[in-house]
């Protein structure tokens, strides 16, 4: 297939997409908040846009579906009909179907049948409404012909180019009169030019209006204009003044006029013009200018380009790894000695050696700073508002609301938050996660609402906060909340706590239990959540792009999930250390500070091993300990490095053999296996082409705390 | 002379195949595209094209709207060219009444390779009748 096809192809996906996504926004918030004439119009542009799209690359069955929604639509445009929710559930079932077939035809290339007990039903539809419309249609057929300048906007346009132009051309004649003395013949020729110009178009648009008086007036203007014999402007000025005064009438009389007829007759008779008025008010214009600025580019060309700068990452840290090579140090510290024994030579040597080294520190600067610029220009290249995300939620809760008999309002907040475009797939499934639950654990059926004291309507409130480059999704709702005694009944009975565990659980750790694996406590399973394949999937996701997710819960009142996720999930800040001769990367925002322990500063409390981090007791734990590594003999109660994480509530000290230094590692998304072992979210390579593991500092501290 | 076309449509895929039809026509050039009415009367003033090829439905200001407003400040000739407006249909007649040249089809087929030959050759054939050459 050539080029050109191809693209016309990839083209034709997105903008499916697009009306599509349009299409069901428009239809779910009508259902909810009723039908405005806006939202028919634009739905009726939409599915009229994917009829068209559908013509030129002949699909016969989708132009058809398409058709058949926008004709039941232009029927509701015409007021003829209500959109009510019958018509919106089938209009839902036809996008539906939309869907399938776009799917099937972006992939394939060629024409897919549509469903054709659909079809029937959408021109049963169109047919019984139409016959209502009939009439209405031959009575509103005789006063179609408006005449060019009774309609008010256009006279409203035509002042605003008569505006621009008179500015224009009185402005062009003031130069012209102030500067005659002193400007060159050739200056003054296409001053005058341009003044003709200004006329000329002003002249036009007047006669295109029939202000014939105006008209007149500009004529003459032009004529005493180019007819100047000597550098004699006092004419043109005189009658650019009297247009001016002309114009500030016509402003006047404007203002007058708003949409009434006998403002729109006073600018006819006052510009000589006899023709009667019969004008309707017409509907204000939406100036939507927005999308045509907008450069398209393929997702894949700005991921090629991504991973360009991940590429470049890696060798920038080759480069930070060479530098700080044991060999450089090792020369540096040879030509010392050989200085020392008095060596002209080497001496020289060794001046050349650090100026050498300098110069590739500063060039690894300079490299850090610009691939810094490259990678911010890169993410916000391919940064959309998380709105791409959060407008798939009205279709889903007004579905399961619908099918589940429960009655919800969902409240969006924040929508403008950006988030990189990779992240839009990555964050859908958690979210969508998150409502289902809500709706479906969460949310009581009307009746119990009413019975807890609730307004039977219940809210579910999904909201977004940018914290510096992480991004904090909430979704809330009023429900039931998570009852604690039925997690822990629950947990017993699947294992996954000990009955006769010694001291109870606090609600933390049991409000932790519903991501492990197999966990629910909804007593049936249902078409949205419940089939045990549950919270622990999306955590194990969440985790591996480098987020977090928890849940707070208070009984009776509601439950809130509360995500953190990385605002781009390519590249990561960590710091290197070293335990049982293995390098490992903890991610920067788990790690607080570092610490040196001397041996004689170790503490233990009833058993703990820690140390006194001012003032206060930081419980110490071995790095190669919580992974199950061997530990290492240099460690061995002799104190040494100790890495201080924390993830905002717990605090801990890692014991390693060796901190290594701060990196930027390209993270990899890795096979679940390695996810799921304990302790690690990930994995990238080190500047030296070693692989190296990411640790996950949320779960070192849990594993510590077990 | 080579004539100046603009193509006004909302959708990339529809000005896309517009051009390439043009395209074919060594007398023909498109100068600009825009994305509706209001966009299209900016690059009006500043291109000065010879036809410009319209769309009806349109968010923002819509074919016919715009078309009103294009009398006011250029005699470029104007060829409909939409989906809705059916010979016939209220909207052509309107755009035909507001001194439009014709009203045709988009168009369609884009799978069968041959656009230029086949639906194709309308657009290329009344854009010259507009641009004054010979068809």
């Amino acid at each position: 297939m050539s080029d050109f096809i191809e693209n016309i192809w990839s083209q034709f996906g997105m903008e499916t997409q697009e009306h599509i996504e349009e299409i069901e926004l428009k239809l779910v918030e009508t259902e909810r908040s009723g039908a405005t004439s806006e939202h028919v119009a634009s739905l009726f542009r939409a599915f009229h846009s994917l009829k068209g799209l559908a013509i030129a690359m002949d699909l016969n069955s989708f132009a058809r579906l398409a058709h058949r929604a926008e004709d039941i639509l232009g029927v509701i445009r015409e007021g003829a009909f209500p959109l009510n929710s019958d018509v919106i559930s089938l209009l839902l079932d036809a996008l539906d179907e939309i869907k399938v077939l776009r799917r099937s035809v972006v992939a394939l290339h060629s024409n897919a049948e549509a469903d054709s007990q659909l079809m029937e039903h959408l021109a049963e539809t169109f047919s019984s409404m139409e016959q209502t419309v009939v009439t209405r249609e031959i009575s509103c057929e005789t006063d179609s012909a408006t005449t060019q300048h009774t309609d008010p906007e256009i006279l409203s346009y035509f002042f605003e180019l008569s505006r621009e132009k008179t500015a224009a051309i009185s402005c062009a004649l003031g130069i012209l009169t102030s500067e005659l003395k002193k400007a060159t013949e050739q200056e003054v020729e296409e001053l005058v030019a341009r003044v003709a110009t200004e006329i000329d178009q002003l002249a036009y648009a007047a006669e295109a209006m029939d202000f014939l008086d105006l008209v007149k007036i500009l004529h003459q203007l032009r004529s005493a204009l180019i007819a100047r014999s000597t550098r004699d402007y006092e004419l043109p000025v005189s009658l650019a003044a009297r247009l001016l005064e002309l114009h500030d009438q016509l402003r006047v009389i404007e203002s007058m006029c708003g949409n009434s007829d006998a403002g729109s007759n006073t600018v006819h008779t006052f510009l000589g013009d006899t023709v009667p008025l019969n004008h309707q008010a017409a509907p204000a214009a939406a100036a939507d200018g927005s999308t045509h600025n907008a450069i398209r580019i393929k997702g894949e060309s700005l991921d090629n380009f991504m991973n360009q700068i991940g590429e470049l990452t890696l060798v920038r840290s080759r480069l930070n790894h060479i530098i700080h090579d044991d060999r450089l140090h090792m020369l540096i510290t040879c030509l010392k000695h050989l200085k020392n024994s008095n060596s002209q030579d080497a001496s020289e040597l060794l001046c050349l050696a650090e100026e050498h080294r300098r110069e590739l520190v500063e060039t690894d600067h300079l490299l850090h700073n610009s691939l810094g610029r490259l990678q911010e220009g890169a993410v916000r290249l391919r940064v959309v508002p998380v709105d791409m995300v959060f407008k798939r939620l009205p279709r889903v809760v007004h579905d399961l609301s619908r099918s589940m008999g429960k009655e919800i309002r969902l409240e969006v907040n924040g929508q403008d938050v950006k988030i990189d475009k990779a992240m839009v797939e990555i964050l859908m499934d958690p979210l969508l996660h998150m409502v289902r639950n809500s709706v479906d654990h969460g949310i009581e059926m009307p009746a119990a609402r009413t019975a807890a004291g609730k307004h039977t309507e219940a809210v579910i409130r999904v909201s977004a906060i940018q914290f510096g480059n992480r991004i904090v999704i909430e979704v809330s709702d009023d429900g039931a909340g998570i009852d604690m005694e039925k997690v822990m009944l629950k947990a017993v009975e699947h294992g996954l706590v000990m009955g006769s565990r010694a001291k109870p659980l606090s609600k933390k750790e049991l409000l932790h239990i519903i991501f492990q694996p197999g966990f629910s406590t909804a007593t049936g399973v249902t078409e949205t959540s419940g089939r045990g394949v549950g919270l622990d999937v999306v955590m194990n996701n969440v985790t591996r792009m480098g987020g977090t997710l928890s849940v707070d819960s208070e009984h009776g009142c509601g439950t809130t999930f509360t995500l953190h996720m990385p605002l781009s999930v390519a590249i990561q800040d960590v710091l290197l250390v070293e335990a049982s001769g293995q390098t490992l990367a903890l991610p920067e925002r788990n790690v607080s500070e570092v610490l040196d322990v001397a041996a004689e500063d170790l503490l233990s409390v009833r058993g703990e091993r820690g140390t006194l981090l001012r003032g206060a007791f930081l419980s110490l734990h071995r790095l190669s300990d919580l992974l199950g590594y061997p530990a290492s003999v240099t460690t061995q109660n002799s104190g040494g490095s100790a890495v201080v994480v924390t993830n905002g509530t717990d605090i801990i000290g890692l014991e390693v053999d060796r901190v290594v230094r701060r990196e930027e590692l390209f993270v990899k998304i890795v096979h679940e296996s390695v996810v799921t072992l304990p302790g690690v979210g990930g994995a990238s390579i080190l500047g030296n082409g070693r692989v190296v593991l990411i640790l996950d500092g949320e779960d070192l501290l849990r594993i510590a705390r077990a | 002379m080579i004539k100046k076309i603009l193509v006004v449509d909302d959708s990339f895929v529809m000005r896309t195949l517009i051009k390439d039809i043009i395209s074919s026509d060594p007398d023909l050039l498109v100068v600009g595209e825009a994305a509706n009415g209001t966009d299209a009367l900016e690059k009006v003033k500043l291109l000065a094209p010879d036809v410009m090829l319209l769309d009806i439905e349109m968010p923002g200001m819509d074919g016919i709207e715009c078309l009103k407003r294009l009398k006011l400040i250029s005699p470029c000739k104007v060829v409909i060219v939409s989906s809705v407006a059916q010979v016939g249909s209220p909207q052509a007649m309107e755009a035909l009444r507001l001194g439009v040249i014709e009203v045709i089809s988009k168009p369609s087929g884009a799978l069968s390779l041959d656009l230029k030959s086949k639906k194709g050759s309308d657009i290329v054939k009344i854009s010259r009748r507009a641009a004054g050459l010979a068809e």
